[in-house]
Formats: C-alpha cells, sequence, structure tokens
C-alpha cells in the first residue's frame, strides 16, 4: 500500500476542529465559566479522531475523494455544539458515537473487499435489514416517548433497524438496476403517451418496497417510509434516464392521499400542516414553536447559548436546525443547506466518475438519501411539506443515524478510491 | 476592564468566529470544485478523439448533407430542443440514441426510439461500438461516423 499524501483532506478538517472548539468556548462562556479555565477536550477528541480516520484512508484508500470526509465532519461537529447546547448531558454520548461511527466509516472503507463484494450478497443484506426492520414489531421499544416503537434495546443502548434499511435498500436498488438496467430502459409499456416501466423486471423492486412500506406504515414511520420511495425514483431515473418520475409522483399523491383518509396520525399532520394556528397550544405546538424559534432568530440568529430553543419539542434530534436556525440565525442556517448542497455534489461526482454500473449506481443512491433526507426534515421543520420525524443526517441527536451516515460516508470513499482518477485515462 | 465585559467582548468574537469558520470552509470546497472543474476540461480537451458525424441523408431534419457535426463525448440525440444533437426529423424520437465516448472509443446505443437505430443495415440491440466510417440510420436521417 502506498502513502498518498491527502493534504486538502487534512488542511479542510482543520474547519470542523476549530468551529467545534469555538462553539464549545462560546458555550461555557454563555454558562459563566472564566476564559483561561475553558475545557476543551470534546474538540480535541474530535480534531484526534478525524485526524486519525485521515492517516487511515492516507494510508489504504489515498485517491479517495478529499472533500467529503471534511464536509460530514463540519455537519457532525455542528451537531455536536447542538447537543452541547441543548441537552449537555448527553454530549459525551453524542461524541462516542460519532467515534463509532468513524470508526465503522473506516471499516467500511478500508476493510470491505470491493464494492462489487456488496452486491453479491444483496439479498442477505436485504433479509437481515427486512428481519430487523420486523423484530421492531414484536421487539420494539420507544425510549423517548416520540408515538412509534422503532427502536430495538440493548442493555440501555438502543438502535433504529430502519436508519440500517438506508444503506440496505441503497445497496439493493442499485445492484438490482445495474443488472437489469438495459431491459427496464429498452423495454417500456406504452400507454398513451406515457411510458411505464415494464412490470415484470420491476416486480422484485416492487414487493420490497411494498414490504418496507407496510412495515413503515404499520410502524408510523412516515419520515422513513417517504424517503425509501423518492430515493428508490431517484435510483430508478438514474438508472433509466427515463421520466418515470412523474408517475412515481402521481403514486405518492395518490398513496399520500389514501394515507390521509387511513390514518389519523396522517391527516393530523397535514392538518396541522396546512394551518397550524388554531391548535398553537395542542397538535402543533411543536411546529408553531419552531418557526417561532426561526423567526426569532432573524438574519445572524441570537447567538450559541442566547436562545430559548427548549420551548421546541424534539428540539436535540428531529428539530435540531430550528435551534440553530434560533441562535445562529440565517446566516448559520444558509451555512448548513450549503453544507449539504457540498455533500450531495461529492457523492453525485463520486457516482459520475464510478467504476460499473452497480458502483455509479450505489453512489447515487446514497447521495439521493442523504440530500432527500436533508430535504425533507429541512423543509418540516420550516413548514414547507407536512412534518414527517426523520433526523438531519450528521446533526441530529441518536447513535444510529450518526452511525450509519458515517457508513454511507465510507461506501462513498470506497467507491471513490476505485475510480479511475483524470490522470489514469491513458493507461 | 471588568470580568463582564471581556468576557462578553469575547464571546462576540466567538459567534462571528463561528460563521466566518463555516462560510470560510464552504468557500474553500467551492474553491476546490472550480479548480477541479477547470482541471478536467482541461484533460478533456487534450485526450477527447475528435469523433465527427457527416450528414448523407438530411431527411426533414433541416440539416445540410456532408454537414460535419462535432460530437461531444456523451452526445444525446433526438428530436427534443434538449438533445445534445438535435434532428428535428418527423420518425426520430424525441431522445433517439445516445453516442459515448468511453475507453478512447466511440460506442452508440438506442435510448428506446420508436423507429431504432439502424447501424450498417442493421437495427442494433444492445450498445455497440462504432468504427471509422460506420453509416447510421436513425428516422429518415443517414449519417456517418468520421473519426479522426
Amino acid at each position: 500500500m502506498t502513502r498518498a499524501v491527502r493534504r486538502v483532506e487534512l488542511s479542510l478538517l482543520l474547519y470542523p476542529t476549530a468551529l467545534f472548539a469555538t462553539t464549545t468556548l462560546a458555550l461555557q462562556l454563555v454558562r459563566g465559566a472564566q476564559w483561561p479555565a475553558a475545557n476543551l477536550t470534546g474538540p480535541m477528541l474530535f480534531g484526534s479522531l478525524f485526524l486519525a480516520v485521515h492517516l487511515v484512508l492516507s494510508a489504504r484508500l489515498g485517491k479517495a475523494d478529499q472533500a467529503l470526509l471534511p464536509v460530514a465532519a463540519t455537519l457532525t461537529s455542528l451537531g455536536l455544539a447542538a447537543v452541547d447546547r441543548l441537552e449537555p448531558s448527553l454530549a459525551p454520548r453524542q461524541l462516542l458515537w460519532v467515534a463509532v461511527g468513524a470508526l465503522a466509516l473506516v471499516f467500511v472503507a478500508a476493510l470491505v473487499p470491493s464494492v462489487a463484494w456488496l452486491a453479491r450478497y444483496r439479498y442477505t443484506w436485504l433479509v437481515a435489514g427486512l428481519l430487523l426492520l420486523g423484530a421492531t414489531l414484536a421487539f420494539g421499544v420507544d425510549p423517548n416517548a416520540s408515538g412509534a416503537s422503532l427502536w430495538l434495546g440493548f442493555g440501555g443502548y438502543y438502535f433504529q433497524p430502519s436508519e440500517i434499511m438506508k444503506v440496505v435498500i441503497a445497496i439493493f436498488f442499485a445492484s438490482y438496476l445495474a443488472e437489469k438496467r438495459a431491459l427496464i430502459t429498452h423495454a417500456p409499456v406504452r400507454l398513451g403517451r406515457l411510458s411505464l416501466p415494464p412490470l415484470a423486471y420491476l416486480a422484485p423492486l416492487t414487493v420490497m418496497w411494498l414490504v418496507s412500506m407496510g412495515l413503515l406504515v404499520w410502524q408510523r414511520d412516515l419520515g422513513a417510509g417517504l424517503l425509501f420511495y423518492l430515493v428508490f425514483l431517484a435510483m430508478l431515473y438514474a438508472a433509466t434516464g427515463r421520466t418515470y418520475v412523474g408517475i412515481g409522483l402521481a403514486f405518492l399523491l395518490i398513496g399520500a392521499i389514501a394515507a390521509h383518509g387511513m390514518f389519523d396520525h396522517v391527516e393530523l399532520r397535514t392538518r396541522v400542516w396546512l394551518d397550524p394556528w388554531p391548535y398553537a397550544t395542542g397538535d402543533a405546538y411543536q411546529i408553531v414553536q419552531a418557526l417561532n424559534a426561526y423567526a426569532a432568530g432573524g438574519i445572524i440568529g441570537s447567538g450559541l447559548g442566547y436562545g430559548y430553543p427548549e420551548y421546541v419539542p424534539a428540539v436535540h434530534t428531529d428539530f435540531v436546525l430550528a435551534a440553530l436556525g434560533e441562535e445562529l440565525g440565517l446566516v448559520g442556517t444558509l451555512a448548513i443547506v450549503g453544507l449539504y448542497l457540498a455533500l450531495v455534489h461529492r457523492a453525485f461526482r463520486i457516482a459520475l466518475r464510478a467504476t460499473g454500473d452497480f458502483a455509479a449506481l450505489l453512489a447515487a443512491g446514497l447521495g439521493a438519501t442523504l440530500g432527500l433526507q436533508a430535504i425533507i426534515i429541512l423543509a418540516g421543520t420550516l413548514r414547507l411539506i407536512p412534518i414527517t420525524g426523520i433526523t438531519l443526517p450528521f446533526m441530529s441527536y441518536g447513535g444510529s443515524s450518526i452511525l450509519v451516515n458515517f457508513v454511507m460516508i465510507g461506501l462513498l470513499l470506497r467507491i471513490s478510491a476505485e475510480s479511475p482518477g483524470p490522470s489514469r485515462r491513458h493507461d | 476592564m471588568p470580568e463582564g465585559v471581556a468576557s462578553e467582548s469575547l464571546i462576540l468574537a466567538l459567534r462571528l468566529g463561528v460563521v466566518a469558520l463555516l462560510y470560510l470552509f464552504l468557500l474553500s470546497i467551492v474553491v476546490l470544485i472550480q479548480r477541479e472543474l477547470r482541471v478536467e476540461a482541461a484533460a478533456q480537451r487534450l485526450q477527447t478523439p475528435r469523433g465527427r458525424l457527416i450528414v448523407i441523408d438530411p431527411g426533414s431534419s433541416g440539416r445540410e448533407g456532408g454537414q460535419a457535426i462535432a460530437l461531444e463525448p456523451v452526445t444525446l440525440v433526438g428530436r427534443s430542443q434538449e438533445s445534445t444533437l438535435v434532428l428535428d426529423d418527423e420518425a426520430v424520437s424525441t431522445s433517439h440514441a445516445m453516442l459515448l465516448l468511453r475507453d478512447e472509443r466511440w460506442w452508440i446505443r438506442d435510448a428506446g426510439s420508436t423507429n431504432g437505430t439502424i447501424v450498417n443495415g442493421r437495427r442494433i440491440g444492445a450498445e455497440m461500438q462504432l468504427r471509422d466510417g460506420d453509416e447510421l440510420q436513425m428516422g429518415q436521417v443517414k449519417l456517418r461516423m468520421a473519426l479522426s
């Protein structure tokens, strides 16, 4: 193994470390600590952790994308700052989860035999993922009273299988679509002016999608259901270049209307989305408080530690952007949106340069998952779409979410390391 | 200076620092992307083997016979105005075929067209490699592949 100098990555990693040090210091001063006595253990651990990941990548995957890890680290540092601000007692635990995530990233990026190996065992991953998801039906617990039993507990630690399903679905769809791409693209069923994908070839995808949707609807996990469906459409589009998206969105609308009629909690979400104000102290309390938080923040924000984000329920998990929106203002929220854009840009760039259809589709699928997930929850907290409980990638408090987000980054790094760089075109 | 004021101004400085760090980071990412794009564009200019399509029979596409059309590394042929190579012939599908440069060779792939893509008199099924002098027919338009 040759050692490559990943100078760009190393210098970019200075920003998240400095950012976390700055926010930690600011919070301690706001809480009344005196300047020389400030405790910077957290940022130092954070910096060493990412330095270690950087060194492993330099040793094993010299050619991997250099901007991806720093972008993820910057989002993570903001997430750590938010947890430190909102639930200081949970901050060490979140940092521990980041460390576990970084370990998983290194494991996936450096130790997975090859990207193609993932495709070979796609049914294994799928069955394992569905079993875990199914297990929540029987043994699911709800440790933080969110109204849905989506977690599996092991001695005080909780784990959310629908997070794992994000990676499993991306791998499964990518390998299936890569194999059947020609068939799906070249033999469309025509229905007047619309072209439908040939249904026989889409059957396994449809079944898989129905199973996961069924579980999610049963489990009231609307956010994950919406995310899986949109990722499915995005990957179908990436694989075929055909605009099945219109039909897909039509189905989504039909599904949404059906769900609206069938499930009380869907009807409630929609009602509260259309007009939250009559329910401001009841069902719409969370979204109204989030809107108030954004409004209170204004353009430059109240400053870290100076807002009142504790009025927003679940502010350290799904609604973390509302807290940052209040304390960092529009300036901060726009920077965060920019960071997610950069993340998606890297993922799609990796997809475009990847060798082989599977690797390309997997990278596109992972990019779509991260981007769509950010959009769904950001738009939800801003009342642009009905709120569906889903974590903000890298920023929300929560072990499984952080862990899986880092696994995705590991996969993307791995794919980019196996791609020929522009300089290799002449070999 | 009283303790409180020192602390206040330090907090204000840190607050500005957070925003500055965020935007400096984003700026470095943008600069990086810009540099990557420039390097790639330069590499592409150097390495693209020049492929052209010569119009033999324009059909009703409004092209001129004998016209040479330079190919992009990914050229989408179709009647749609969004195609890289627009052939406004009534028998050409909205998006008809795609020509791709891969491993320094040109490949053609039908994009699900109604009337098919014909290379040297045969309708193509899967993707196939194009050689110098190959004759393509899409709708009523006939073209010749020219490599140089």
